[in-house]
C-alpha cells in the first residue's frame, strides 16, 4: 500500500487567520510553510470557493465538493470543501476547505488516483482551525481498479435516474456514455466538460473515469464535484459537476454539456489510437484488457522515468507481459501512449514481436527502434523456436527501414539467431534463383 | 430601374422614448461592515415603502429588471436576500468571487417639479476580502475603474474602528478608480441604531432627522394616499433638504477631533468636495440575537458577548422583529440626485 507525505491547506472565514494582517473574513487558516508566497498558495485559495444555491441552502441540501487541479508549480491538489455553518459574525455562507498538494512526481508514483486520497482524507470536522504552519501529512493509500462490478451499479443508477436515452438501453447506454467521456478525457478539449445530474453519481462516473486510465492520463483529468457559480474557476478544471440545468453556468459554450438526466451529451470521435482503443474496450467491457495495458503503459512509463534518473527501473507487480492484448487498436494504442518505450516490453519475446509488427499499420517506427535497441537472439529471445525467431527477423526485414537493416545485419553477422536464419534465406533464395531460370 | 430619389421616411412626430441613464454603483467596505444587508435592505424599502409613499397612478415608481440585461445576479444580491430579511433571517455571507452585474430599473423616480425619470443603476456586491490589496481590487472588483457612485460603509460601533483603516481603503479604491468622468462618493455609517443609545448627540440625530419616507404623489394619489401611522412620511423636497443637513452634521461629526477621519474627506473630496456625501442609516433598524444551536439558547445580550461563550459555528444571527430601516434609501437618493433624476 503506497504512502504520501502531502502538503496541507486550510481556508475558512475566520475573524483571525494565517495571516493577521488579512483581518476577519475568507482567508487562509493554516498551511504549509512550503507554500506560503508562492503562486500555488493563490490558486488553493481561489478554488476553495463554495457555494450553494438559495434553494438547496434552504432544503438544507449541503453537497461535498471534491476538486483536483494543477497548480502553476506543476503540482497538482486535491480539496474538500463543505458547508462551516456560521462565520465568526454569525451570517451562514461559512464553508471549510482543506487541501493536499503533491508534486506531479509523487501523484505518478501512487497511481494519481485522486480519489484514493481523498477517501484517506481525515474527517474534515476534525481539522483544528488553529492558524499555524501545518506539518505535512502523511497516508496510506489504496488505489482502486476497474472492473464490470464497478460499472454494474452505475448502469442502473443513470438507467434509474434518466427518463429518455439511458432509461432505455441501461448499460449499454453507460457503456456508450462513458466511451464518449474517455475519448473527451484522453484527447482533450478546449471546453471543460459539464456534467449535469446528482453530484454524487457524477462523482462515481468521475471515479469509473480514472479506474479506466493510466497514471499520465489521469493528470489530465482535473475536475470539481461541485461546480456552482465557478465558472471563473473552469481553467482549472477539464470536467465539472452541476445538480442541475439551473446551477449550469450561463454560458454554456464553453463547455461540453453531458446531461444525465435528460440523456443528452455530445457524440465525439476518438482522435488517438489510445482514444479509439479505450472507447471501444469501455463499449464491448473488455475491463480486463484495459487493465493489462493501463498497467503495461505504467509500467513502461515508470522505468523510463527511472531511468532518466538514474534509479534501477522496477516493473510494478502486476503487470503481466502474457496478458498483454495484441489486436490491432491495443498494439497501436501503445506504440502511441509508449512509443519507443515498447521495446522494453517486446525485446525477448519473437512471437510478441511478430505479433506487433503484424498489427500496426504503420510498423517501420517500432521495427527500426528494436533494432536500435538489441541484438538479434536477445530480440528473439533464448524460448524462441527457429521458426519464431525466423518469423520476427523476416518481418523485421520486410518492415524496417532498408539502410538500417543492411547496418544492423552487417553489426551482428556472428550472431547466431540472425545467421541462421540469413543461412535459411540464402538457401531459399538459391531456390528461386534456381527455379527462375529453369 | 429607378430614376427618382425615394423620398426619406418621415421622422415621427411622437417623442422618442427618452435614453435612460445609466450608472455603475460601487459598494465598498470592510466583510462584515454590512454590504450585502444593505443593499438587501435598501431593496426592500424600495419595494415596501417607497413603492406607496411615491405613488402615481400613470408613473409609479417602481423597481425591476433591466430589458435585455443579463439579470441572474439580481435574484441573488436583492430578491434572495430581502426575502431572507422577510424570513428575519440574515443574508448569507457573500463568497469571495469576481464581482457580477446585478443591474436594476429604477422606474418613475420622481423630482421636486412633479416629473418622473428611469435610470438604470448597476450594483456588484462583492465580498469585502475583495478591496483588502490592490491586487484583489484588479482581480475581483476590476468594476470599480468604470463605477460612478461609490458607496462606502463604515462601522462605527465596531470596537477599535480606525480612521486610519479607512483612510487607507479610501486611498486603495480611489487608485483603482482612475481618473475621468467625475464621482459621486456617499460615505455611509452603517449600524446607526446601535449609536442612538448611546449618547445625547445621537438621541438627537435621531429626533431631527427621523425615519420618514418622502411622498411624491400625485393628485389622486393624495387623496387615496394613507401614510403610515407610524412613521408618517415627509414631502420629497423636505426629505432632500434634510439629506443635506445630515450630510452637513455627520461630515462635522466625522472631522471633529480627528485629523484622519478629516483626511478621509480630503482624499475623497480633492477634485470636488461638493460629490462628497454623509448619510446614517440603519439597515435592520434592530441589533440581530444570536440563537445557539448547540446549548439551544437565544442570546439577547451584546454579540461579541455571544460570540465568546458560544462556537461561532453552532450559532447563527437572526432578527428579533422584521426589519425596520432607517433612512437606508438616502445613499440611493444621493445616486439619483447626481445622476440628475432626483
Amino acid at each position: 500500500m503506497p504512502t504520501i507525505n502531502a502538503l496541507q491547506h486550510l481556508f475558512s472565514t475566520v475573524a483571525r487567520g494565517y495571516f493577521p494582517q488579512h483581518g476577519r473574513g475568507f482567508q487562509t487558516v493554516a498551511v504549509a510553510k512550503e507554500l506560503v508566497g508562492t503562486e500555488d498558495l493563490r490558486t488553493l485559495e481561489e478554488a476553495s470557493l463554495y457555494l450553494v444555491s438559495h434553494e438547496r441552502r434552504a432544503a438544507g441540501d449541503f453537497p461535498i465538493k471534491e476538486t483536483f487541479f494543477r497548480l502553476p508549480s506543476g503540482g497538482f491538489a486535491i480539496g474538500r470543501s463543505v458547508d462551516w455553518g456560521t462565520d465568526s459574525l454569525g451570517r451562514a455562507g461559512n464553508y471549510l476547505t482543506h487541501h493536499l498538494v503533491l508534486s506531479r512526481d509523487d501523484w505518478l508514483m501512487i497511481g494519481a488516483d485522486p480519489f484514493a486520497v481523498l477517501d484517506a482524507l481525515p474527517a474534515i470536522a476534525s481539522l483544528d482551525l488553529t492558524p499555524r504552519d501545518l506539518p505535512p501529512l502523511t497516508l496510506e493509500l489504496d488505489p482502486v481498479h476497474i472492473d464490470s462490478q464497478m460499472i454494474v451499479p452505475l448502469a442502473r443508477e443513470l438507467g434509474a435516474a434518466s427518463s429518455s436515452r439511458t432509461a432505455n438501453n441501461g448499460r449499454q447506454a453507460i457503456n456508450q456514455l462513458l466511451s464518449t467521456l474517455v475519448i473527451a478525457a484522453v484527447d482533450g478539449s478546449a471546453k471543460t466538460m459539464l456534467l449535469i445530474g446528482d453530484e454524487a453519481r457524477s462523482r462515481k462516473i468521475l471515479r469509473a473515469l480514472f479506474a479506466l486510465l493510466p497514471a499520465e492520463e489521469r493528470l489530465r483529468l482535473t475536475f470539481s464535484t461541485h461546480f456552482y457559480e465557478s465558472h471563473h474557476l473552469r481553467p482549472l478544471f477539464a470536467f465539472a459537476a452541476v445538480k442541475s440545468r439551473a446551477e449550469a453556468p450561463s454560458k454554456q459554450d464553453e463547455y461540453a454539456v453531458f446531461d444525465f438526466d435528460y440523456g443528452e451529451w455530445p457524440q465525439l470521435a476518438p482522435a488517438s489510437a489510445y482514444a479509439s482503443w479505450l472507447a471501444e474496450c469501455v463499449q464491448a467491457e473488455r475491463w480486463e484488457e484495459v487493465a493489462a495495458l493501463n498497467a503495461a503503459l505504467n509500467g513502461l512509463r515508470s522505468s523510463a522515468r527511472a531511468a532518466e534518473d538514474d534509479l534501477s527501473a522496477t516493473e510494478p507487480s502486476d503487470w503481466r507481459k502474457d496478458s498483454l492484448p495484441v489486436n490491432a487498436r491495443a498494439c497501436a494504442a501503445l506504440w502511441e501512449r509508449a512509443s519507443k518505450n515498447v521495446t522494453r516490453l517486446l525485446i525477448g519475446d519473437a512471437q510478441m514481436v511478430t505479433a506487433f509488427l503484424r498489427q500496426l499499420s504503420a510498423p517501420r517506427p517500432l521495427a527500426d527502434a528494436l533494432l536500435a535497441d538489441a541484438s538479434p537472439s536477445q530480440l528473439c529471445g533464448a524460448r524462441a523456436t527457429p521458426e519464431m525467431a525466423d518469423d520476427c527477423l523476416s518481418l523485421l526485414r520486410t518492415t524496417a527501414t532498408r539502410k538500417l537493416w543492411r547496418a544492423w545485419v552487417s553489426q551482428w553477422k556472428e550472431d547466431e539467431a540472425l545467421a541462421r536464419f540469413l543461412q535459411n534465406t540464402q538457401v531459399w533464395r538459391q531456390f528461386w534463383q534456381n527455379l527462375s531460370r529453369r | 430601374m429607378r430614376w427618382f430619389k425615394r423620398k426619406s421616411k418621415p421622422e415621427s412626430i411622437s417623442d422618442p422614448e427618452p435614453q435612460i441613464k445609466r450608472r455603475i454603483v460601487a459598494t465598498i467596505g470592510d466583510t462584515g461592515v454590512g454590504k450585502t444587508t444593505f443593499l438587501a435592505s435598501m431593496f426592500w424599502d424600495s419595494v415596501r415603502k417607497l413603492g406607496k409613499t411615491l405613488k402615481d397612478e400613470r408613473r409609479p415608481y417602481f423597481i425591476s429588471s433591466v430589458p435585455g440585461d443579463k439579470n441572474e445576479k439580481i435574484f441573488e444580491v436583492f430578491h434572495e436576500n430581502a426575502k431572507r430579511l422577510g424570513k428575519k433571517l440574515l443574508p448569507v455571507t457573500t463568497a469571495v468571487l469576481p464581482g457580477v452585474p446585478a443591474p436594476l430599473r429604477f422606474n418613475n423616480v420622481p423630482n421636486c417639479h412633479n416629473l418622473r425619470t428611469s435610470i438604470d443603476l448597476v450594483f456588484y456586491d462583492v465580498s469585502g476580502d475583495s478591496f483588502k490589496t490592490h491586487e484583489a481590487i484588479g482581480r475581483l472588483a476590476p468594476f470599480i475603474a468604470r463605477a460612478n457612485d461609490f458607496i462606502f460603509l463604515f462601522d462605527p460601533t465596531k470596537e477599535g474602528f480606525d480612521p486610519f483603516d479607512a483612510l487607507e481603503l479610501v486611498d486603495r479604491i480611489k487608485n483603482s478608480a482612475g481618473s475621468g468622468q467625475m464621482k459621486n462618493f456617499v460615505v455611509v455609517l452603517t449600524k446607526i441604531d446601535e449609536l442612538f443609545a448611546r449618547d445625547e448627540w445621537w438621541k438627537s440625530i435621531e429626533r431631527e432627522f427621523p425615519e420618514q419616507p418622502p411622498e411624491a404623489l400625485s393628485p389622486v394619489g393624495y387623496f387615496s394616499h394613507q401614510s403610515d401611522p407610524d412613521q408618517g412620511a415627509v414631502d420629497l423636497w423636505d426629505y432632500l433638504q434634510q439629506m443635506d443637513a445630515l450630510s452637513k452634521k455627520l461630515r462635522e461629526w466625522w472631522e471633529a477631533d480627528n485629523q484622519e477621519a478629516a483626511m478621509v474627506v480630503s482624499a475623497l473630496g480633492a477634485d470636488a468636495p461638493e460629490h462628497v456625501h454623509f448619510c446614517a442609516v440603519s439597515a435592520l433598524g434592530q441589533q440581530p440575537v444570536w440563537d445557539c444551536r448547540k446549548c439551544q439558547t437565544t442570546n439577547l445580550d451584546t454579540l461579541e458577548r455571544c460570540a465568546q461563550c458560544h462556537d461561532a459555528r453552532n450559532a447563527e444571527l437572526r432578527l428579533a422583529d422584521y426589519p425596520k430601516p432607517y433612512r437606508v434609501r438616502d445613499p440611493l437618493f444621493w445616486i439619483f440626485r447626481e445622476a440628475g433624476v432626483m
